[in-house]
């Protein structure tokens, strides 16, 4: 124990005097991240859906539902919306009282006023009770102003059926003078949101297949591993000290990329709170421990690091960009993503983002950590069976 | 009347049918250095890291310092000192660490500077492995192969690919070594090596030893066969100009 603590603190020694390692591991990750996260490249709506809502009027709360027009309303801007933009946009249409939740995977948030449906005194209505509020996501700009356009329609009509002597021109202008509240704040947090424990998830792939890895097969062809095996302490401690060596580099690396995007890009993270580092710390170990085994079990027959590059882009590459790092799974065909939640990087990347956006959900991340778990045994038997020394 | 330290009854081992080592026996003696001379693929190698513990053979015993090589592979690698063929140590440390992370696979509490004055490498103790010398390497290794102060100490080729003057310096600190009262199995295909450092040598060819003595008796022997030198020795060869040249010490 006293040799694998010396081993281990010589290890992290040399990791940190490795400029190139320490350039991969955690520059190179935060880089990607603050690039990504500020530009918000691409959207992060996991099941995008469009939600209307129609909002309770103060004076009127005892209605809770759905008038007859509101009904019609609702079912126009669902069917034509479902038309003109295909079959993957989901419309959740409900009565905002109970349903604020919702309101968290939509691209499109609609709030319609029942005023402006029923009140026959709309005309002199026009005011701050009785708004559009109108809530999208930058990064589908385009079905956001489609849809908008859909629901300006079909509110055009139901004013038309009880105004009839307004003439479309009239009703035009009543629809333009409702005040649309255009809110796309929160979208991009979301993108943030998303690409920072996603990125924190990658490095720890990274770290485990490409640190552990090449260094294992760089000392394999050197010759350095043979030589630390015909020691008397053999080469199980060195090997035992490489791994915590990397399991505290994952550590640091998740706290630093955490941090990083909470201070450079203001990412929903509460660093304050002690039992969300517990979760980071517990979540990081299971998947370094995953991916260190993965490190381990490619570098096993490998002798030189050109025989170890493809085999460890091989796995790296499709995990980077299926496993929702980047975009949402939702947004790749069925077939691929109903294969691409399995990987282990699918697990570590959900439970990393469950753990930083919201509150850790017992099942869904039992769920994923049980995932990563059977991915660890499996792993690690591959690794026993897989590993030479030489 | 000279006591054996290292015992090698009928050692074989085979890679693919074909012998690497074929049935050697031999005793290296407390003190001497002792020499496995044989051209590449010969079998050396093999031999040596069967006594170290790295490869198994097929048959045959091998007994260091009264303890069997190869069932107590883990005693005996506390009790012997490596310089295996190919060698390497970490990139990102100095050698006073190089050396203190091998002192403690070795459970030693040798001091690394003590080593370093031992193989000539103090000037270099914060140098890293990639920053020395092929020499130096070598010499570094050879330090290594002393922290756990060794009974044996097995050097497989350690000249290999050195020019004459570190190959001469590195000589000079393997006679030193023996005047420490050090006991040396060295591998060599350099025949004047062997003649230079070597008390006893087997000369192996195809994992067989085909002849074992001193290298003076080894050309007598062949004298007296009535052998005669195809050329006239020089008075002085090449190597002995371009050392003259060059300065005999390594700076």
């Amino acid at each position: 124990m006293k040799l694998f603590f010396a081993l281990t603190i010589i290890n992290i020694k040399m990791y940190f005097r490795n400029k190139q390692g320490i350039f991969w591991t955690l520059f190179f990750p935060g880089f990607i991240m603050i690039i990504f996260g500020f530009q918000s490249v691409f959207s992060v709506s996991e099941n995008p859906q469009i939600s209307v809502f129609i909002s309770e009027n103060p004076s009127n709360n005892s209605q809770q539902k759905l008038t007859e027009k509101e009904e019609i309303l609702l079912n126009n801007i669902s069917n034509d919306i479902k038309n003109i933009l295909g079959i993957k946009t989901i419309y959740r249409l409900t009565n905002i009282t109970k349903n604020q939740n919702y309101e968290e995977d939509s691209i499109i948030r609609v709030n319609i006023s029942r005023d402006i449906i029923n009140n026959t005194s709309l005309c002199e209505k026009i005011s701050d009770s009785c708004k559009v509020v109108f809530t999208y996501d930058e990064s589908f700009k385009k079905d956001s102003l489609t849809s908008k356009i859909i629901i300006e329609k079909n509110l055009q009509k139901i004013i038309l059926e009880n105004y009839p002597e307004l003439g479309s021109n009239n009703a035009t202008k009543y629809i333009n003078s409702i005040n649309y509240i255009l809110n796309d704040e929160k979208s991009k947090n979301n993108y943030k949101n998303w690409i920072v424990p996603g990125i924190a998830a990658m490095a720890i792939m990274q770290t485990g297949i490409f640190s552990v890895g090449f260094t294992l097969v760089r000392l394999k062809r050197t010759g350095t591993l043979r030589r630390i095996k015909a020691t008397p302490a053999g080469a199980s401690h060195f090997l035992a000290a490489q791994i915590a060596t990397r399991g505290i580099v994952i550590l640091l690396q998740t706290y630093l990329l955490l941090l990083l995007g909470k201070v450079f890009l203001g990412a929903d993270i509460n660093i304050s709170n002690f039992i969300f580092w517990v979760n980071i710390t517990i979540i990081s170990l299971i998947g370094g421990a995953v991916f260190i085994g993965l490190g381990l079990a490619i570098s096993g027959k490998s002798r030189s690091e050109d025989t170890l590059a493809p085999v460890a882009n091989l796995i790296v590459f499709p995990m980077m960009i299926l496993s929702g790092i980047f975009f949402p799974v939702s947004s790749l065909p069925n077939w691929l993503s109903n294969f691409t939640q399995f990987f282990p990087l699918s697990f570590l990347a959900n439970l990393m983002r469950s753990t930083t956006m919201d509150e850790l959900q017992i099942l869904s991340s039992g769920i994923q950590t049980i995932g990563l778990i059977v991915w660890f045994v499996i792993i690690f038997l591959i690794a026993i069976k897989l590993f030479e020394w030489e | 009347m000279n006591q054996s330290i290292v015992i090698v009854n009928n050692l074989s081992k085979k890679y693919n049918e074909v012998y690497a080592v074929n049935d050697i026996s031999f005793k290296v003696n407390k003190g001497e250095i002792f020499g496995l001379l044989g051209p590449n693929g010969a079998g050396k190698t093999t031999t040596v890291e069967i006594l170290e513990g790295l490869i198994s053979p097929d048959s045959g015993e091998a007994i260091i310092d009264g303890i069997d090589a190869i069932k107590n592979t883990k005693k005996i690698r506390s009790i012997i000192g490596i310089q295996l063929q190919q060698n390497a140590f970490f990139e990102n440390l100095n050698l006073y660490e190089i050396i203190d992370v091998y002192s403690k696979l070795y459970s030693s509490n040798n001091d690394p500077n003590i080593i370093l004055e031992k193989v000539d490498l103090v000037s270099k103790k914060d140098a890293s492995y990639n920053e020395l010398s092929g020499g130096q390497k070598q010499r570094l290794a050879i330090g290594i192969a002393l922290v756990n102060d060794p009974v044996v100490i097995f050097l497989d080729e350690p000249t290999t690919g050195l020019d004459p003057q570190a190959r001469r310096n590195l000589w000079e600190l393997i006679n030193n070594l023996k005047g420490q009262g050090k006991t040396i199995l060295l591998t060599t295909h350099y025949m004047e090596e062997a003649e230079e450092l070597c008390d006893r040598v087997a000369i192996i060819e195809n994992g067989k030893i085909i002849a074992l003595n001193s290298p003076q008796k080894l050309i007598s022997e062949l004298i007296s066969s009535g052998f005669k030198a195809q050329k006239k020795i020089n008075e002085a060869t090449l190597d002995d100009v371009f050392l003259n040249l060059t300065g005999k010490k390594l700076i």
